[in-house]
């Protein structure tokens, strides 16, 4: 579990960074570590070259706007656990982001890192999809703004192309109420599912819903039918229990160790049903 | 005459105390060093290449590739080491037993998924494994036996030397039980699958040798239990003389009976330093740890129980079945697991009659090894899960019909069915304080209340005796046809300060602080004033850091070889007090007349008389002022005690979260009860493991799934829920000072009482789990099970 040989470089500025990324096909940007040199240790992945974006001041800025804020890539989790501004105007992902591992891990690792790496068990995919947000990618010609609908592919799979660093996340500030629920092993752990479910009520009567399911499939499902099942809808046990099964049907759920695919769609359900049990509730 | 067995005089006054550990000093600090750190000028660096099938043929291994490679310096293959060392030859002198050679590089069958192919070394470990990608292995598939099932139901073997894949079978206790359960009022039975688990200490394996060829001398650094036995080993299968290998042991990293075995790699160390004469460094990474760290655990219990209308147990009868992997581990092999559990199944209860029946397997996977409480885990939770159905079955709480059947004061001494004679414990004690601690009668009401909101609480208790401080007697109890004896050696410096060298090995226990408690009490000094030196085979000799023996064997060396010094200082104070030696005691640090603590000299005092003053030695005085003693308990010592869980069962999810647990200890005379609690405290979390988390799966083609630790899954902090501990204390007659060992009690009862709980939480669904983990997938699949019948 020794890297294999990598050469490894430490730029300043962005522009630099694509440089180097241009320069060498094999080449990758390295953020928090925390998920890239595991893989490089267990050597199932090799890159040529290591782009350290640590030293990228502007990466690690955050520009909070009147409707969305701008998050940098390079903030760590722990930075935005601890962010005021996250905390008031994306509960969200402030919920959420107890979830993501443990405090080293979230002192190291980054935004825009876990992002990049897609990996469908996270956390923060899932919150950059129910958020509506936009992803913001910097090429050699010039940035582009990809939504979290088209830039999440499959596991491990992104819109990013050979060359571009994500640079910063825009983030809208959601008019609905947020609940989270994962369900992992340990606390800590990559999700075996989750969901992000907001609403908008009127007493009890829905008149807005947004269901993400996450780590359910490859990367973060919108739960489309459930919505329209919901919408105008009182929120009553019958309703969100229907919309959990509803959430589900039909969904291609994934497998591995801990669950399988009936297994999965089954947890993810209940996740939703809860979800919209303790927004029906006013616990958020 | 003076025997191995005798108990010598120890009066505790620090022991009892939670004195703190001398050790957490350099542990906090990260100054102790351990086997990673030790740095040695032209060291190089090992990487294994391990095989990637589970079951092949090799036809060939091309090692000019990777020896081409920056920094390597060496690669060998199996026809490099063959006629170095045929391999480790685990045998044991049991009738029908089959032995197996486990080659230190595959020769011409490789029989697992991780064993070892090929070696590089290079200047540096990153080197190393590059060259490894460099090593092309022809390796031809053949079929695999990747469970116990195909094992012995397909004429597939797994391991070409053993007939039938079948390793050992033993029937020692057959009753007759047939009229016991033709009888019963209630049979309760089960199949219990334990999981197969490794040890996963914090530390993984290692192995450091120097060879230096102008002396001959062989010097090893290991990350072992088992020092002593490894010099042996080294020796013997190496052919190489005894008197010049030493092998120290750093500070170690846990080890939990993962590193209490000769393992292929050390002697593969050996031979790479004794061929470069250069010192070869062998750091076992986390992945090689799982693939190839001796695992355990994995058992299949039949059992049933047959019970009477008021609870009494009848009879017991359980047919074990062990995936023993591919090879035999030294020295423990096969036996470790489902043979160990069966000769303890029916203690601490009385069962009138067993008929018991244990079979190993070879299959196609790591080899078992020792891990904390053996085999004894998977019987005591199989049988703690049945005796909770039993209460069930008949209105009984838990507590009632364990008290109905544990042995009682007037039974004994007890001898159970399977030949162990039990002459003390407090089981009955235990049940009340378990029941008192938990308050029984509100959990059952809270469980009700909780049961209507819909919320699954579950208790789950377990009542154990551990056979501890295993010596001889023990271990041929198990059959294990070994003998086991420490010595230590107790030397009384010339200004009053007290050295003893044991041969007893620490990996966290804190044994320099608590065989310092039981030096000071030997010689009544503070134990400030007593210094442990540990860590060398050059010191005394141990059989190792086994089987909850270090408590008993540090007491009995330390306590024998004391007591050989002190009749010097006796005989010295008697001479300067014009006393009769038998009159004379030490204590307070003071040599002075019984009752009479004003009549004596500071021990200081004495002890430098016997260095430097000729003229207050008695005639024909001996002034060696230290002593070398062995010790082996005359009998098995029993510790006993309880544990007890509560959990919630998410039935819509599976996940079983635990909310607390509970201990009730008695180990006889505590050393230092903080110690003894943080022994409690480990082995419960590892019980929470074994039952909710962790597994070593492999697929049908015999491979590891679970290859890191995101994957195999070991408690955290908060998986771990609030420990409450009581404790009890009947001291031993065989030990000095009343001490008995407890380091593996958690781990062979608390499994049970997690499992417990599992099934108390789910009982008024129907729904019984007798596979483990008890993963919220399977959770998940019973309760769906049970919703649909």
């Amino acid at each position: 579990m020794k890297f294999p040989a990598f050469a490894y470089a430490v730029p300043e500025t962005i522009e630099e960074a694509l440089e180097l990324l241009a320069s060498d096909a094999d080449a990758r940007p390295l953020a928090g570590g925390q998920s890239l040199l595991p893989i490089m240790a267990l050597r199932l992945a090799a890159p040529s070259m290591l782009v350290d974006l640590g030293r990228i001041d502007m990466l690690r800025q955050c520009v909070v706007g009147p409707d969305r804020m701008r998050i940098g890539a390079m903030r760590t989790h722990a930075a935005n656990a601890a962010c005021f501004d996250v905390w008031a105007q994306l509960p969200l992902m402030s919920d959420a982001l107890h979830h993501v591992a443990h405090q080293a891990v979230r002192n190291r690792g980054t935004f825009g890192g876990s992002l990049a790496h897609a990996d469908a068990g996270a956390e923060m995919p899932l919150v950059v999809s129910a958020l509506d947000g936009a992803i913001i990618l910097r090429g050699p010609h010039g940035e582009r703004s990809v939504p979290a609908a088209d830039f999440f592919q499959g596991h491990y799979t992104t819109a990013i192309e050979p060359g571009e660093l994500l640079v910063a996340v825009e983030l809208p500030y959601s008019p609905l109420q947020w609940a989270f629920e994962e369900f992992a092993r340990r606390s800590g752990d990559l999700a075996v599912a989750m969901a992000a479910v907001g609403v908008d009520l009127d007493g009890d009567v829905c008149r807005d819903v947004r269901i993400l399911l996450g780590s359910v499939g490859e990367r973060p499902i919108r739960a489309h039918d459930a919505e329209a099942f919901l919408r105008g809808r009182p929120l009553t046990p019958g309703a969100i229990t229907e919309a959990g099964r509803m959430a589900v049907a039909g969904v291609a759920a994934r497998s591995d160790i801990h669950a399988d695919p009936a297994y999965r769609a089954s947890i993810a359900a209940v996740l939703v049903s809860r979800a919209l049990d303790r927004l029906a509730r006013g616990d958020f | 005459m003076a025997t191995k067995a005798d108990v010598a005089n120890i009066r505790p006054q620090s022991i009892g105390t939670s004195i703190p550990r001398r050790e957490d000093p350099g542990l906090l600090t990260g100054r102790t060093p351990y086997i990673a750190d030790i740095a040695l000028p032209g060291m190089l660096h090992v990487a294994i290449l391990r095989s990637p099938v589970a079951h092949g043929r090799i036809v060939g291994v091309d090692l000019s590739a990777a020896r081409a490679m920056p920094g390597v310096e060496l690669a060998w293959s199996g026809a490099d080491v063959a006629p170095r060392c045929a391999g480790i030859m685990a045998s044991l002198d049991q009738k029908g037993f089959v032995a197996t050679v486990q080659p230190l590089l595959a020769q011409e069958e490789v029989c697992f998924i991780g064993e070892a192919i090929a070696v590089v070394v290079a200047t540096s470990r990153a080197e190393a494994e590059d060259a490894l990608e460099k090593i092309d292995i022809d390796v031809e598939e053949i079929p695999v036996v990747a469970t116990v099932d195909a094992a012995m139901t397909t004429g597939v073997l797994a391991n070409a030397k053993v007939p039938a894949n079948l390793v050992y079978r033993s029937d020692r206790v057959t009753d007759d039980v047939s009229d016991a359960f033709g009888a019963a009022a209630v049979v309760v039975e089960g199949c219990f699958h334990t999981p197969r688990v490794s040890a996963s200490p914090m530390e993984t394996r290692g192995f450091v040798a120097r060879h230096e060829w102008t002396t001959g001398q062989l010097t090893c650094w290991a990350a072992t239990q088992m020092p002593s036995f490894i010099k042996t080993m080294i020796a013997i299968h190496l052919q190489f003389p005894e008197q010049q290998i030493e092998v120290i042991t750093p500070q170690v990293g846990g080890g939990f009976g993962q590193k209490a075995h000769l393992h292929p790699e050390e002697l593969l160390v050996c031979l790479l330093a004794i061929e470069l004469g250069r010192p070869v460094r062998w750091i076992e990474d986390r992945q090689e740890n799982l693939f190839r760290a001796t695992h355990a655990k994995q058992q299949v219990n039949e059992m049933a129980l047959a019970v009477d209308q008021e609870g009494r147990f009848l009879a017991l009868r359980d047919r074990v079945t062990t995936d023993g992997g591919a090879y035999n581990s030294l020295p423990w092999t096969h036996l470790v697991e489902g043979h160990c559990g069966i000769l303890v199944v029916t203690d601490p209860y009385r069962v009138p009659a067993l008929a018991a029946e244990t079979i190993s397997v070879a299959t196609n996977k790591c080899p078992i090894g020792a891990y904390r409480g053996v085999g004894f885990s998977a019987p005591t939770l199989a049988r703690e899960v049945l005796i909770d159905r039993a209460a069930r079955a008949l209105g009984l709480s838990p507590f009632e019909i364990r008290r109905r059947n544990l042995i009682r004061e007037e039974d004994l001494p007890y001898t159970t069915r399977a030949g162990l004679r039990i002459r003390e414990g407090s089981f009955l004690a235990t049940v009340d304080r378990l029941e008192a601690m938990i308050g029984y009668e509100a959990f059952r009401e809270r469980q009700e209340s909780a049961r209507r909101e819909g919320r699954y609480l579950g208790l789950g208790i377990s009542i154990f005796s551990e056979i501890s401080g295993i010596g001889t007697r023990a271990l041929n109890f198990l059959d294990f046809p070994i003998t086991s004896h420490d010595t230590a050696t107790v030397r009384v410096e010339p200004t009053g300060k007290v050295t003893v060298t044991t041969g007893i090995v620490t990996a966290g226990q804190g044994h320099l602080t608590t065989l310092a408690q039981v030096a000071a009490d030997a010689f009544g000094v503070p134990a400030e004033d007593v210094t442990i030196l540990s860590g060398s085979t050059s010191h005394a000799v141990g059989f190792g850091t086994v089987a909850s023996r270090s408590a008993v064997f540090g007491a009995g060396t330390i306590g024998r070889a004391a007591e050989m010094v002190r009749a010097k200082m006796r005989a010295i104070a008697a001479r300067l007090l014009q006393a009769a030696p038998e009159e004379i005691e030490l204590s307070g640090g003071m040599v002075h007349v019984r009752d009479d603590p004003g009549r004596g000299l500071p021990f200081a005092s004495v002890a430098g008389a016997a260095y430097f003053a000729e003229g207050t030695h008695p005639e024909d005085f001996d002034p060696t002022m230290e002593a070398t003693a062995a010790f082996d308990p005359a009998d098995i010592v029993l510790a006993n005690g309880g544990h007890a869980a509560i959990v919630e069962v998410d039935v819509a999810t599976g996940q079983v979260r635990v909310e607390k647990m509970f201990a009730v200890e008695d180990c006889g005379r505590m050393i230092n009860p903080m110690i003894v609690e943080g022994q409690i405290r480990g082995g419960m979390a590892q019980a929470v493991g074994m039952v909710l988390l962790e597994e070593l799966i492999y697929d049908d083609n015999g491979q590891l799934i679970t290859t890191t630790l995101q994957d195999y899954l070991l408690p955290t902090a908060l998986d771990v829920p609030d420990i409450e501990i009581a404790h009890l204390e009947t001291p031993s007659t065989l030990v000095p000072g009343g001490i008995k060992g407890m380091g593996e009690s958690a781990m062979i009862s608390a499994p049970a009482a997690v499992a417990g709980a599992v099934n108390d939480a789910l009982a008024c669904l129907g729904v019984t789990i007798e596979q483990f983990p008890a993963s919220p997938r399977r959770v998940f699949a019973a309760v769906a099970r049970a919703e649909r019948t």
